[in-house]
């Protein structure tokens, strides 16, 4: 699985955990907070990301960079993995 | 000309009174209220129940605009306002308002706040307007630059701050509705609010968003959790102009502390030196002690040794000339804002029979600045998500979204401390 895969499926077990539903048409330029997923479903995405993949780029960055879009969010998973 | 000080058993009503009357003062959706009318409304409110002089009154479920101007209505005129957040549970709340004792300086009206206690139920804290406000600015000029998005539940500790800093600056404040995110952020934006006070996780969620960036905002305050650098960077990357404040405060002392250097954490100069009339002491077990200058009125629950500090419960370590925060002592979860007790959380879990044993503990998170993770010792290690499944459905049906475990992790036995006590370090 791409590295795009494994969040977009972690996003819908997160979705299925939380008892939130993602929007049907999940795509690049979804807007991450607009996903179907709130904060707190992003931070729980976030830890089981870690789990399954072993870093977490938000904690290794040094500039601080928030994500916007599912495109961002996945671009910055890609950027710092080890 | 400086605000009035309630330290002289002014009043809510008195401050208001004493600013120019035409400013406005609270704005919600289609209602925007000047001081004057405000003033009025509370005017009124005190003949229509002349007799409740005296009285103790509670506030609960009341639109955030109807709880402001019974504040202003209230204080000064009643013995004592109970504040309850509408999560809370009225009657329970009545049976511990009943176990706080009266003030003798029968001067000042008694708050009673809602905190959420350091075994996980709500508890009951007193303070007087003066207590409340003794972190404030008072400045009225200053005051007609700023206008005050609030984000916050009026009735808690931190609500209560925005509220009063608007009031005591004759700065209007923008209601934004708690319950609806967007409807919020397009308020603040429509408002172009000046000044806005929010924990680090509402913050994030603002960066991630990135509406607020049409926001003039001159006062960025943060508070409520740890504030960590990349956000203050992130803030200050993107609102040159503004002034980055983050609050440490302590439900317990009444107070805290600011800091405006852009550092996370707070000078050592903090600890050396006291900030502002508070005094702060780090004991041997990295616990900060604060002495406020004044103390929560009334508060026998909180113990104060001989010199007059109070505990925060918080744990804080030293580098050089910088002091951080690392949590709290009791092993309390700060979940964007929310706290959590572990053992409330392992209770629950343990109602399940196929759970042998469990520890829950607090999880470092970029995002919300904790979660809540939870090891568990299943009867049978399980061979497919079955038991996850079923631990995470019956979380649901007795805890919050906040409080449910992010990550479950089937372990084949848990630490155990020298005491006996399951070892909270966390994950």
């Amino acid at each position: 699985m791409t590295l795009k895969e494994t969040i977009m499926q972690l996003m819908r077990e997160v979705a299925d955990t939380t008892g939130t539903e993602l929007v049907s048409d999940l795509n690049n330029e979804t807007v991450l907070l607009e996903s179907g997923l709130d904060s707190l479903g992003f931070a729980i995405l976030v830890a089981r990301l870690e789990e399954q993949l072993d870093y977490d780029p938000f904690t290794l960055m040094d500039e601080p960079i928030y994500p916007r879009t599912l495109e961002e969010f996945v671009a910055i998973y890609e950027r710092f993995a080890p | 000309m400086n605000a009035l000080l309630p330290e002289y058993g002014l009043s809510l009503l008195d401050v208001l009174q004493a600013l120019p009357q035409e400013r406005p003062l609270l704005q919600t959706g289609e209602v925007r209220l000047s001081i004057a009318e405000v003033v009025t409304r509370a005017l009124a409110l005190r003949t229509a129940h002349a007799d409740w002089e005296g009285q103790v009154r509670v506030f609960h479920s009341l639109s955030p605009l109807d709880f402001l101007v019974e504040l202003v209505a209230w204080d000064g005129f009643c013995r004592r306002l109970i504040l309850l957040p509408s999560s809370l549970n009225p009657e329970k709340a009545m049976q511990q308002a009943a176990d706080v004792p009266q003030f003798t300086d029968s001067k000042s009206t008694q708050w009673l706040l809602a905190t959420s206690g350091t075994s996980g139920e709500p508890k009951l804290i007193a303070h007087t307007l003066a207590s409340l406000s003794q972190s404030l600015k008072r400045d009225p000029q200053a005051g007609t630059c700023f206008r005050w998005g609030l984000v916050y539940d009026p009735s808690r500790f931190a609500g209560l701050q925005v509220v009063l800093q608007a009031f005591f600056s004759g700065a209007e404040l923008v209601i934004t509705p708690l319950n609806d995110y967007d409807e919020q952020v397009r308020s603040l934006v429509a408002n172009r609010i000046s000044a806005l006070s929010a924990t680090p996780t509402l913050w994030r969620k603002f960066a991630m968003d990135g509406r607020l960036r049409d926001c003039p905002l001159r006062q960025i305050t943060l508070g409520g959790e740890i504030v960590d650098q990349k956000l203050l960077d992130h803030l200050r990357q993107s609102f040159p102009e503004a002034r980055i404040t983050h609050i440490y405060a302590s439900t317990e002392a009444g107070v805290g502390f600011a800091v405006t250097d852009g550092r996370a954490g707070f000078p050592l100069a903090f600890v050396t030196e006291g900030v502002g009339r508070t005094r702060l002491r780090v004991d041997a077990r990295g616990h900060l002690w604060l002495r406020p200058p004044l103390s929560p009125a009334g508060n026998s629950t909180w113990a104060t040794d001989e010199e007059g500090y109070i505990d925060s419960g918080d744990r804080v370590e030293i580098h050089g000339d910088r002091i951080s925060f690392l949590g709290r002592s009791n092993g309390v979860i700060n979940v964007g804002g929310n706290k959590v007790h572990p053992e409330k959380i392992e209770e629950v879990l343990r109602e399940l029979s196929q759970i042998l044993e469990v520890r829950v503990a607090g999880k470092k998170n970029p995002l919300t600045g904790e979660l809540v993770v939870a090891d568990v010792v299943p009867k049978e290690m399980p061979g497919d998500e079955t038991l996850r499944r079923q631990i995470l459905v019956h979380c649901r049906h007795h805890l919050e979204n906040w409080q449910i475990p992010a990550l479950v992790r089937f372990v084949p036995h848990i630490d155990v401390s020298g005491t006996g006590k399951v070892n909270r370090t966390g994950a």
